[in-house]
């Protein structure tokens, strides 16, 4: 590389540094203005470091609400999802994929249609459905409606659908039924997709505020995303560094998870766009 | 495969059937009295000025923030493609704010956006330029939506850009290089044309979310200051049938957002599709 072209490198990296510094920093501000007292929330100029490190805002917000049971709502419900989702995705993909049967491409596309469908479109109907099974104000009504994911399904299906004949053959030949091939062969082979899709359907359902929104008024199934939210409407006016406290609980778990399984989430769009 | 089947046949199929005939009918959700009234329900949404300005709101929301983050996310994606450690960290930085909720970016940016003591108004009063209100003023407030979700939305176009980025191998540029053509050339004539697929696949999928959107109105605005400026198009289903009750317009109004979303899969999934047979 000639010297142009360094100071030209030289001063893209210093470019792309402040963009990526300045899409990070309003994280580091929900941090920050959680651990400040608040008259210094007030301050003009806003400071950029706590004076003082303090612990009242988190303590306050934890009292104030019932977060630990916003959490449990939260994982609960999460879980509840998760496990479901799996299973059908799972066993659907596997039959969409490996098992010949009449009308199967058909009810493919049936199950297809819902794929780009969000939740914003028919919730009127499924808030009158889910009314007439009581379900209004319970937790499985945060579930069921999620029991299973058409993307998951397409994806998953894709997955199996690159695994070589012959290992299912193989297994088939050695007396396994279908839920041993899949144990022992879709499942170890197409892990990839299946705990991408994972990680993303978390991701979506850990967030998620408009479902509880609508089919929850109860505080005791309040999830987390609404709870928080809450604190932003309190009739006192807003207290800003407890709002950011309670937002500092829903953003962490989230980004601890984001380092985790980082590489799956990276990984995820390049399967998915393959 | 038969449960996934009845979870779709329930809350979608019949869901979908059961909100036309909604569509068709007057209904104020709790009394026992419904009653089949046609089409007028879809003439009373099209015909209503706080429709007609949800429409237009949304297309410049959803025009807005497609096109800045498309554009941004793919000079992020040039800018990082080389695989160094710095360019990770970047990476995972600019990625952050995607998969954090809609009520955490609400809430920040309140605070960022807060007239009298949020740091954006602080920043640009020390700069010496004039403070911004930017969700007290109507012709500012969707802009500033349209901002937030540029910062939310950059890292998923940018990480997407990347995947596409990675499949283009490196033999063409060393060719096109050897041929002189110069690093202008090089992204005209190679990079764009073959990201192509991936472009498309962003512009369906932001469309969509941008026609998702209602947290951020529900949170910050209430589809305000006046004037409906930020009403959305699920935000004002939601307002029609949940606060209004009038439960007939409301389901019309998903028709419609449901015939729009359709068009936009059929276009995706035929791209996926033809993804998948490149792949295999």
């Amino acid at each position: 590389m000639n010297a142009p072209a360094r100071a030209r490198g030289a001063a893209g990296s210093v470019i792309l540094a402040a963009a990526a510094l300045a899409v990070a920093f309003p994280l580091y501000w929900i941090a920050v203005t959680a651990f400040k007292p608040s008259p210094e929330t007030f301050q003009f100029p806003p400071s950029l470091w706590p004076h003082r490190w303090d612990l009242d805002p988190l303590r306050t917000v934890w009292q104030t609400a019932p977060m630990l049971l916003y959490y449990r709502n939260s994982i609960l419900v999460v879980a509840g999802i998760l496990s479901l989702q799996l299973a059908t995705v799972i066993l659907a993909a596997y039959a969409f994929a490996v098992l010949e049967f009449p009308g199967r491409d058909l009810l493919f596309y049936a199950c297809l249609v819902p794929i780009m469908m969000p939740e914003q479109v028919l919730f009127i109907p499924d808030f009158i459905i889910l009314r007439s099974l009581h379900l209004l104000d319970t937790l499985a009504g945060l579930v069921l409606p999620f029991a299973t994911s058409a993307f998951g399904i397409f994806l998953v299906r894709q997955a199996f659908r690159g695994i070589p004949g012959e290992f299912i053959d193989a297994a088939r030949a050695e007396g396994a039924g279908d839920l041993a091939v899949i144990r022992h062969v879709m499942i170890p082979l197409g892990r990839p997709m299946i705990v991408t899709f994972g990680v993303f359907s978390f991701v979506f359902h850990w967030n998620d505020y408009f479902w509880p929104l609508i089919m929850t008024n109860a505080v005791p199934v309040r999830t987390l995303p609404l709870g928080v939210a809450t604190f932003y409407t309190q009739e006192s006016g807003v207290v800003w560094n407890q709002v950011m406290a309670a937002n500092l609980l829903l953003v962490l778990p989230i980004l601890v998870v984001f380092a985790l399984v980082q590489p799956y989430i990276v990984r995820g769009f390049h399967l998915t766009l393959q | 495969m038969a449960p996934a089947l009845l979870v779709f046949a329930v809350f979608f199929y019949f869901a979908l059937g059961f909100n036309i005939y909604l569509s068709l009918s007057s209904w104020n959700l709790l009394s026992p009295e419904r009653h089949f009234v046609g089409l007028a329900n879809y003439r009373a949404v099209l015909t209503s000025p706080r429709f007609h300005r949800t429409l237009w709101n949304t297309i410049l929301y959803t025009a807005g923030s497609t096109a800045a983050s498309m554009a941004t996310g793919l000079a992020l994606a040039l800018g990082l493609r080389r695989v160094t450690r710095f360019a990770r960290l970047l990476q995972g930085a600019l990625f952050a704010p995607y998969i954090i909720s809609w009520v955490s970016v609400a809430l920040l940016w309140l605070w960022l956006l807060d007239p009298q003591y949020g740091l954006v108004d602080a920043a640009l009063t020390r700069l010496g330029l004039p403070a911004v209100n930017w969700l007290g003023a109507e012709s500012i407030a969707l802009w500033s939506l349209v901002l937030l979700t540029v910062w939310k939305a950059v890292g998923y176009d940018m990480v997407t850009y990347l995947a596409g980025l990675q499949a283009i191998p490196s033999t063409v540029y060393e060719a096109a290089a050897l041929d002189g053509a110069g690093a202008g050339a090089q992204l005209f004539r190679i990079t764009l044309p073959l990201l192509g697929p991936t472009i498309f696949f962003l512009l369906v999928t932001s469309v969509i979310f941008s026609f998702e959107a209602f947290d951020i109105v529900n949170i910050m605005t209430q589809g305000g200051p006046i004037h409906d400026a930020t009403y959305l198009f699920v935000y004002f289903i939601y307002v029609v049938g949940f606060q209004y009750f009038q439960i007939g317009q409301a389901a019309a109004a998903s028709i419609l957002l449901f015939l729009i979303l359709f068009v936009l899969t059929v276009l995706e999934f035929r791209f996926l599709q033809r993804r998948v047979h490149y792949a295999s």
